[in-house]
């Protein structure tokens, strides 16, 4: 019993001792706050950040190489819990989600050429082009879907692909991915988007897509943030105007999509909405159309009028 | 006991993983891929190798003298448990890379089945210093062996398409199944005792 | 005599009978030319001349982008209409400058050498470099530039790729044929340049008579006429050489790395042509063929000419054409219009009814392995392909994807008809963006 008991001490004691030298010899810093930022990392490694992975991330911002806000995924809740271990001000940033500038599908930009080859736009576009007519079109062969680590894309029924602003986190992966440089990022909070991205004339975007825009300014009247150049509308997502609801429907080739009015897969898929919006659309356009006869006349006429008080003065002045 | 026969049998024979069935959570964890496989055969060798020398020597000169072999198990236990600790800390000072490629299956290997069964064995087989040195040499060889090619396969089955309730753990158990029915090839090579 | 050949490749269909006996005729210039600026590879030529110019035939109106660009001359005399882009062979528009063929054929003076022998290397290589010649074959590589290996690479032995294994294909077998002499001047011209000792010349079996054409020409020079196995791809540059002199171009290397340029026979006339007679590289035969060509044939087309203009003159209904290749089947680039006009690489045109066009349905990877025998690069195209499509491009390099040349005989053979060539190709472009991007 003593031996045994003695024995287990003796070897029990032995390697303590070991393992306390060897505790000391092989002594290894270990940055707390690694450690911690480790643990709050959101772990999809998705790359946003510009940095290798999520413990990539960790390390450029123990150095102090990396902004707290640098992280899609995480958000400003991230950004703030960064903030506090590394003891500095975060100031949160705006939310960013993807959006896919293109609204021609199958309908309204039909194929070219039959595709053959295998499901990815890269492959696509660079045969000839790739087999959608508009060259600046959505192909929605699905690269961007493969990319993306949250399930945010999907395909439409009309051979195009959609972000979930719900879920989408603004890794810009897919926007890195596209070959056409369709996927753009807008603020999560805009609700109106030119969902378009051919800067061709528009002699040349209608003869490959119905829903394409040409340029054609009438929505820059109806609001100031957005901005044509190259023939293309493009919304100045900086600019504080609330844009009004009008500029969806001045739109003459429905490009324009306004999310305060219509959910986007409903604008976007179903045809019922899409006729109803057209509807309206062309309702709009005929009132203004009236609106502005009326003004012109009403303008005409107080001309009119002035003109006729200015000669009745002038005879007033002639008496006197 | 012929040298080559024991290298021979740890090795293939009674290759530990495929055979005997031990370390089957490094051997599961760490096969990934290719080169942190390899990392992990060079740590088991090395943790075997001292783990049966250490062990060896405790029984030879301490348990069988003192009549004490009873106490075998929870002696090696607390030995290899804290060898393995000092070539953690070893390996974090001294290959910060390979420890981080390692991680969280060093720690394993502290109360790795595989160790201890080798300990054990080595023991009960009633080897000499010889022996059990290549012993260990050999067992921890048939480990590299299969984990290398566990893991050779692992990387091959990445380009597979598997059906989704196959994908991750379920088919690496039904490859190491595989895996094990064609090591029962080599029952034959030498003669078990 | 001995038939020499290389490692894989594959035996396809060669339907070269229709067009094989066809003289090759000369095409009159259309009523307008569209000619890109960009024909080769490397950097684009700036347009020299702008809308309303008056240009005649021969003269420059592209110069060379940079040392790996070659200048652009006009088939034609007449206006030029508008430097614009247009529809090019490659799907997209590209900068062209359209020429308004005013039918006069007039032409620059075109700069006569009697004895180009008595000439040093780098007049007559400033010679090619003016005429804009670049390799006939199909790719389109700046000749100039092959001609001009770093010093610390000599050059000795020049093969004439005379092999045209491409199906269908046989504008390279008429040249050889009607200008046996002018083809051997060439690569005369060319071994002179390189200060190379060996001239050999390759020919696929299939043509007796090019190969006994060639023989007759060749009588009282030290140039070699081999004959090789009707295999594709047989006319690749390292397959070529494996054949021939039994050498293998290293990983990722060029034939120069081994001492050896090889030419098409086409580049050799045009080279010939442009030292002895001064004219630059203004037309080309292309051979037009395929179910939907009611008369097939060998034409000598001007640059610029539109596909268009072509098929009507080989009685082809559009309409009933299911396919359109510029270039041959294997490596030739499928188009959705017949708007974009002959280049200097285009070797062929051809147009199959749509019954003749087969759609494939890929079906899954069996491992029969067919893709590898008939890999002429030794690689293991399955394995490139599927790592290609789960995105793993580092595993594809590690697997030496960047050594395809996408000859399509992997794809050829596929039993599942999985599209390897253009999984391959894609993973090739992701490495290459890659390396780009770490610098």
């Amino acid at each position: 019993m003593v031996t045994a008991l003695s024995v287990l001490c003796g070897v029990g004691l032995v390697m303590a001792v070991l393992l306390a030298v060897g505790r000391k010899a092989f002594a290894v810093e270990v940055d707390k706050k690694l450690e911690l930022l480790m643990k709050i990392m959101p772990g999809a490694n998705c790359g946003g950040c510009g940095f290798p992975g999520c413990s990539g991330y960790a390390r450029a911002l123990a150095d102090g190489k990396a902004e707290p806000t640098a992280c899609p995924p995480g958000g400003p809740t991230l950004a703030e819990e960064i903030g506090k271990i590394l003891g500095i001000e975060v100031e949160a940033s705006e939310p960013m989600v993807a959006l896919v500038s293109c609204a021609g599908g199958n309908d309204a930009s039909p194929k070219r050429s039959q595709y053959s080859g295998i499901e990815d736009c890269k492959a696509a576009h660079a045969i000839a082009g790739g087999p959608k007519s508009c060259v600046y079109g959505c192909m929605g062969l699905g690269s961007c879907i493969h990319v993306c680590s949250f399930g945010a894309i999907y395909k439409t029924a009309n051979g195009l692909v959609r972000v979930d602003p719900e879920k989408c986190t603004g890794c810009k992966k897919c926007v890195e991915t596209c070959p056409r440089n369709i996927i753009k990022m807008v603020p999560k909070k805009a609700d109106v988007h030119v969902l378009c991205n051919n800067p061709q004339k528009a002699k040349e975007v209608k003869a490959v897509c119905s829903v394409g825009c040409t340029g054609c300014k009438l929505c820059v009247k109806q609001s100031k943030a957005i901005e044509v150049t190259d023939a293309l509308a493009v919304v100045n997502y900086r600019a504080d105007t609330k844009i009004s609801d009008t500029a969806a429907l001045a739109c003459p080739q429905n490009a324009i999509f306004d999310s305060r009015q219509y959910s986007i897969t409903d604008w976007l898929e179903n045809p019922a909405t899409k006729e109803a919006f057209k509807k309206r659309a062309a309702d709009w356009k005929a009132e203004e159309k009236k609106r502005k006869a009326e003004a012109k006349a009403k303008a005409g006429a107080k001309k009119d009028a002035a003109e006729k008080k200015e000669a009745a003065n002038g005879d007033k002045e002639g008496d006197a | 006991m012929d040298i080559l026969v024991i290298v021979l049998l740890a090795m293939l024979t009674e290759n530990f993983v495929l055979s005997k069935f031990l370390g089957i959570c490094p051997f599961l964890g760490v096969s990934k891929k290719i080169g942190t496989a390899a990392g992990m055969a060079m740590a088991v060798l090395f943790v075997m190798l001292v783990a049966s020398l250490l062990t060896f020597a405790l029984h030879t000169y301490v348990l069988v003298p003192l009549e004490v072999t009873y106490l075998q198990t929870i002696v090696f236990i607390l030995v290899i448990a804290s060898t393995v600790q000092l070539t953690e800390m070893a390996i974090q000072k001294l290959s910060p890379s390979l420890y981080e490629a390692l991680g969280i299956f060093l720690p394993l290997i502290t109360t790795n089945c595989a160790v201890l069964g080798l300990a054990v064995l080595n023991i009960d087989k009633g080897y000499n210093l010889i022996q059990v040195l290549f012993n260990s040499i050999g067992a921890a060889g048939g480990f590299a062996i299969a984990l290398l090619l566990f893991a050779g396969l692992r990387e091959k089955m990445d380009t597979a398409d598997i059906p989704d309730v196959f994908k991750g753990a379920a088919i690496a158990f039904v490859t190491a199944g595989i895996l094990s029915l064609a090591f029962m090839g080599f029952s034959g090579l030498a003669p078990a005792n | 005599m001995t038939v020499l050949t290389f490692k894989g490749g594959i035996h396809p269909k060669y339907n070269k009978d229709n067009t094989a006996s066809k003289p090759i005729t000369s095409l009159a210039a259309p009523k307008e030319i569209v000619i890109p600026l960009s024909q080769h590879i490397g950097a684009p030529a700036r347009a020299c001349v702008e809308k309303g110019d008056a240009v005649k035939r021969g003269q420059v109106i592209g110069e060379p982008g940079g040392f790996v660009s070659v200048p652009i001359h006009s088939s034609v005399s007449g206006e030029v209409k508008a430097v614009e882009p247009r529809l090019g062979a490659m799907g997209v528009a590209v900068p062209c400058v359209v020429i308004e063929n005013d039918e006069q054929n007039e032409a620059v003076e075109f700069e006569r050498l009697a004895d180009w022998k008595k000439v040093s290397p780098d007049t007559l290589k400033d010679k090619i470099n003016a005429a804009g010649i670049v390799g006939m074959g199909g790719a389109t590589f700046p000749t100039h530039v092959k001609l001009s290996p770093p010093n610390n690479k000599p050059i000795d032995t020049v093969i004439l790729n005379g092999a045209e294994c491409e199906p269908y294909l046989t504008a390279d077998h008429r040249v050889m044929l009607e200008h046996a002499e002018h083809v051997v001047e060439g690569l005369q011209i060319i071994q002179k340049i390189l200060n190379a000792k060996t001239g050999i010349i390759g020919i696929e079996e299939n043509k007796p008579d090019a190969v006994s054409a060639m023989e007759k020409a060749c009588e009282g020079t030290d140039i070699k006429v081999v004959r090789l196995e009707i295999k594709y791809p047989q006319g690749g540059e390292k397959q070529l050489i494996d054949a021939v002199l039994k050498k293998e171009v290293p990983s990722g290397g060029l034939p120069m790395d081994v001492g050896v340029v090889v030419q098409n026979v086409g580049t050799a006339k045009a080279v010939r042509d442009a030292v002895v007679d001064g004219i630059p590289l203004i037309e080309r035969v292309v051979t037009v063929t395929g179910s939907a060509v009611a008369k097939p044939g060998n034409f000598m087309v001007s640059i610029g000419t539109p596909v268009s203009v072509v098929l009507e003159h080989c009685e082809v209904d559009l309409e009933k054409a299911g396919k359109l290749i510029l270039g041959g089947p294997m490596m030739g680039f499928a188009q959705y219009s017949a708007e974009p006009p002959v280049a200097k690489g285009t070797s062929g045109i051809l147009v199959f009814e749509e019954k003749d066009v087969e759609v494939t349905h890929p079906l899954p990877c069996i491992r029969c392995g067919r893709c590898l025998d008939a890999c002429p690069m030794r690689l293991v195209p399955a394995d490139i392909a599927a790592y290609s499509d789960k995105r793993m491009y580092d595993k594809a390099d590690a697997n030496d994807a960047l050594d395809c040349m996408e000859c399509g005989s992997c794809a050829h053979q596929c039993p599942s008809q999985i599209p390897l060539v253009q999984k391959i190709r894609l993973a090739k472009s992701e490495i290459l963006a890659a390396k780009r991007k770490k610098g």
